[in-house]
């Protein structure tokens, strides 16, 4: 239904004018600079070595070794915090969907993560947390008699998921709790007549009905997590050696570790094209979820 | 809340104590947090975790007296809170237009919206960090207002116009054959109708700054840093003083997170993007 | 000139033309319905009329005046809508006086009009409620009084009815009616409810496929419809409509020949113009319907309307006859032929 136009097509133009120019300076302008920074020689411990470097920035960022770890942890990283978010959020929120003594209390103990600052989540996990020795975890585990986990040494990866997925989850989690809400009790009653069981109502009410709301949640969350930063920065710095090392680290130490700002830059236009071949895949799955 | 026809059964029980337990599981890393904060250094380390002690005040004290707890406090305040202003500004008008006034290619700007926002920070770090450098800017408030704005804009757009999707058109409709120009029907009816939806908005959108780490461990350190740089700056050197980390985390975190505790409600119905009615 | 005119009025979106230039010229005091399937453009036209639809062709005079392009506020024109559109942030008193107030009336004469509108529609009481603490009717009557406070030229309807329940909307059809009768107000009423088309209306506009497809009264339509189509758009049950060789009665150029239920009687079987059995009796009380299919042809169904009660049952044999002086001729292409036959 298309209404005669408020004040017509210009005023309508006015009005997103702000936010679309903005936003194409904003991805233009670095843009721009980022192709033309990576066809040249730029190292900031180098000033002598400069003019046109051709394509030898690419090659040099996929020839070194980390590219193809970076690329998988990346997606590693992304793949396991979206498949623990959804599934655990989605346990937890049928878990408490109902009424029980405390429900807002424990809504507000749930999301609490969510508020946290990446650099306080890390740091928390890295000392408080994950530590073997004085780490909480090593206590547990010391506990139950096993040998205490050195997290970040022999687990990196794992460990970063594990932060990322705790400031995740609360999310999720509350999402699908929001949504569950407005579930109709009518159809699950008329299920249960049906005789159908947990499963299959899981299956076949539940999961439907919250299509929309897992679509959003792992919208936001790819947007968020394609380019975690903080965390690893804080905690492994990528390593050991580049076994935590996702694109957006691998990017940062070139440019600010090494200070090769076009090979840096030959690297932010790979991260740039695997963002958008994840986002094409994404809005072209989801996006028709999120339609009406 | 409590639901009277609710009985005791042991199911019933069973539920609510295992709900009870995710959610301490959940927030136990930041009760530990908070605990090891009003320790002595020597308490913090200690195996295993003391739960009894003297609670001390002097890690707060001395992280504030080491490090000027309050300047990084003012700048993240200042910064998220301008950032979140600035982005409702801008992306109020055109979540308007794009949801009253739809085109054929609306939805392909919104995704493209949001394609900019799945781009890696990264990869804008040189050419921005450049432009800051050249213009001054480097380590400023106003270019983490600027950049905070810009990298929350998508997300603000998409949920303002999920919101305003949701107000019935024949409500502006019903405006317009009342008079309303432009700005009256925005001011009188509008912008009342969808108070719930610019709060959301904003509320996340403070939460995202306030939390945001990259752009301002990247471009600021002493002048305009926030606390996300305040805790990062305690992480090399005095990893191992445990209590005054905690301490500093704390001050950074609890600001927001007890503001997150009474808008969560608002918050998340927000977040939902219209997917939940 | 008329009123309200409408001259060759046309729509089109990118690839559907909507609105295939419509003249229509209405009266001052008119009760003017758009009634038609749905898709057949009749709010759209409306909604033109109110400037919420840009008008690509042709001309809107009111009055004298040319509002084709108007802003929908500068036309004099008051509309309620479907879902009434009431703001749900404001009381029913703020909803009311709105539009006065926007047009900087004074507050005394908004005062006076928002009660007199009120006491009219019996909403005084409710003036410092909000829409959700009213019922589906009174939002209505708030919707209605809405538009009355303005004193417009013509008053809009679109489908104002279909959200209430059967029993309200017969009551408020009355009120409507009522309202008209004392406003005195032209008035252009969009349903897709013949009942109410035909209760409500001076004049009928059949509207389909974006064009008119006749304008006349409710008896009008009913007696004389110019083609088919409106010929069982009209009347409930619809016109009987078969192979003109079924019938006796001939006309010359007629392909079908339609006859309404309550214009034929039955017979016994074997001796009727038409001859079948009964497929089903529904026995209303004041009338019975009956089924008939014509030589046991299910395609052919007819009904006949009667008001004694027959002893009748499924299966039973029958003859139909028409009333020759009531049959409607159509040609080919769906027009009515009237005249000697």
């Amino acid at each position: 239904m298309s209404s005669q136009a408020r004040g017509n097509r210009t005023t309508s133009r006015l009005l997103m004018s702000p936010a679309v120019i903005s936003l194409l300076l904003w991805m233009l302008v670095p843009l721009g600079m980022t192709i033309y920074f990576s066809l040249i020689y730029y190292n900031l411990m180098n000033p002598f070595l400069e003019g046109w470097a051709g394509l030898s920035n690419y090659e040099f960022f996929i020839s070194n070794p980390a590219f193809g770890d970076a690329v998988w942890n990346t997606l590693l990283l992304l793949g396991s915090t979206v498949v623990i978010t959804v599934g655990l959020g989605l346990a937890i929120a049928l878990l408490i969907n109902d009424p029980f003594p405390g429900r807002g209390l424990v809504r507000i103990l749930l999301i609490s993560p969510f508020f946290v600052m990446p650099t306080v989540n890390a740091l928390l996990w890295k000392h408080m947390m994950m530590n073997p020795i004085y780490g909480f975890l090593a206590q547990v585990w010391t506990f139950f008699g096993a040998e205490p986990v050195d997290w970040l040494t022999d687990l990196p990866l794992f460990s970063v998921i594990i932060m990322v997925s705790w400031q995740w989850l609360p999310f999720a989690c509350l999402i699908f709790i929001t949504s569950l809400q407005s579930m109709d009790r009518e159809q699950l009653e008329a299920a249960r007549m049906d005789g159908a069981n947990f499963l299959q109502q899981f299956r076949y009410l539940y999961v439907p009905h919250l299509a929309r709301s897992i679509s959003v949640v792992i919208m936001i969350e790819v947007i968020f997590l394609l380019s975690i930063f903080a965390e690893i920065y804080t905690t492994t710095a990528g390593g050991p050696g580049t076994e935590s090392t996702n694109f957006a680290f691998l990017i940062f130490t070139e440019a600010l570790l090494n200070f090769d700002v076009g090979v840096a830059s030959a690297g932010a236009l790979f991260a740039i094209i695997l963002a958008n071949i994840v986002a094409i895949f994404l809005i072209r799955m989801i996006g028709k979820n999120l339609e009406n | 809340m409590s639901n009277k026809k609710s009985v005791w059964t042991p199911t019933y029980i069973l539920r609510s104590l295992s709900a009870w337990l995710v959610a301490l599981v959940i927030f136990f890393p930041l009760l530990f947090l908070l605990v090891t904060s009003f320790k002595t250094e020597l308490q913090a380390i200690a195996v295993p975790s003391m739960w009894l002690f003297e609670p001390t005040l002097e890690n707060f004290t001395e992280v504030q007296e080491r490090s000027d707890y309050l300047h990084y406090a003012w700048n993240s305040v200042v910064t998220s809170v301008l950032s979140t202003l600035l982005g409702l500004a801008v992306a109020t008008p055109a979540a308007y237009a794009m949801a009253f006034n739809p085109t054929k290619h609306t939805k392909d700007v919104l995704m493209w919206m949001l394609s900019t926002k799945m781009m890696p920070a990264v990869g804008a770090l040189v050419p921005i960090y450049i432009l800051c450098q050249n213009t001054g800017l480097l380590d400023t408030k106003f270019s983490l207002i600027i950049i905070f704005t810009l990298s929350n804009l998508p997300i603000m757009v998409w949920m303002l116009y999920s919101y305003f999707k949701d107000i019935p058109h024949e409500i502006l409709e019903a405006a317009r054959m009342d008079g309303a120009t432009v700005a009256q029907e925005f001011r009188h009816v509008l912008l009342p109708l969808s108070m719930g939806g610019l709060a959301s908005t904003g509320l996340l959108c403070l939460v995202l700054s306030w939390n945001e780490a990259f752009w301002s461990l990247n471009l600021t350190s002493a002048n305009a840093g926030t606390l996300a740089t305040l805790v990062a700056s305690y992480s090399s050197p005095e990893g191992l003083f445990w209590a005054k980390l905690s301490a500093v985390s704390v001050l950074a975190i609890a600001p927001i997170v007890v503001f997150g505790w009474f808008s969560q409600k608002q918050l998340v119905q927000g977040l939902t993007f219209g997917a939940v009615k | 000139m008329s009123y309200l005119d409408l001259q060759g009025v046309e729509k089109y979106y990118d690839d559907f033309y909507a609105i295939k230039g419509i003249d229509l010229a209405i009266e001052k005091g008119e009760f003017i319905v758009f009634v038609g399937p749905s898709g057949c453009g009749k709010s759209t036209l409306l909604r033109m009329i109110a400037g919420l639809e840009d008008i690509n062709g042709g001309q809107l005079m009111l009055d004298g005046r040319d509002i084709t392009h108007a802003e929908p506020a500068h036309r004099d024109l008051a509309m309620v809508f479907q879902s009434y559109a009431l703001y749900p942030h404001m009381t029913v008193e703020e909803n009311m006086s709105f539009a006065l107030k926007l047009a900087k009336v004074s507050p005394a004469e908004i005062k006076d009009k928002v009660e007199k509108a009120a006491e009219k529609l019996n909403l005084t009481q409710y003036l410092k409620r909000t829409p959700k603490e009213l019922s589906g009717g009174q939002r209505q009557r708030v919707a209605i009084g809405r538009a009355i406070v303005r004193s417009p030229k013509v008053f809009l309807f679109d489908e104002p009815l279909s959200n209430l329940d059967a029993a309200l909307r017969g009551q408020t059809r009355v009120e409507i009616a009522h309202l008209h009768r004392e406003l005195g107000a032209t008035t252009i009423y969009v349903t897709h409810d013949q009942v109410e088309a035909m209760t409500l209306a001076d004049r009928v506009v059949v509207l389909q496929g974006g064009i008119i497809e006749q304008v006349g009264t409710p008896l009008e339509l009913y007696d004389t419809p110019a083609n088919k189509f409106v010929a069982q758009f009209i009347g409930m049950p619809q016109m009987n409509i078969l192979p003109s060789q079924l019938f006796r009665s001939q006309h010359e150029g007629a392909v079908e020949t339609g006859v309404r239920p309550e214009h034929m009687a039955l017979v016994a079987h074997g001796e009727g113009e038409l001859n079948g059995d009964v497929e089903m009796v529904e026995s209303l009380g004041n009338e019975t319907l009956v089924h008939i299919n014509v030589n046991g042809n299910v395609q052919q169904q007819i009904i006949v309307r009667l008001y004694e009660r027959p002893n009748l049952r499924a299966g039973d044999m029958v003859g139909v006859d028409a009333d020759a002086s009531r049959l409607h001729f159509f040609a080919a292409d769906g027009s009515a032929l009237r005249g000697e036959g």
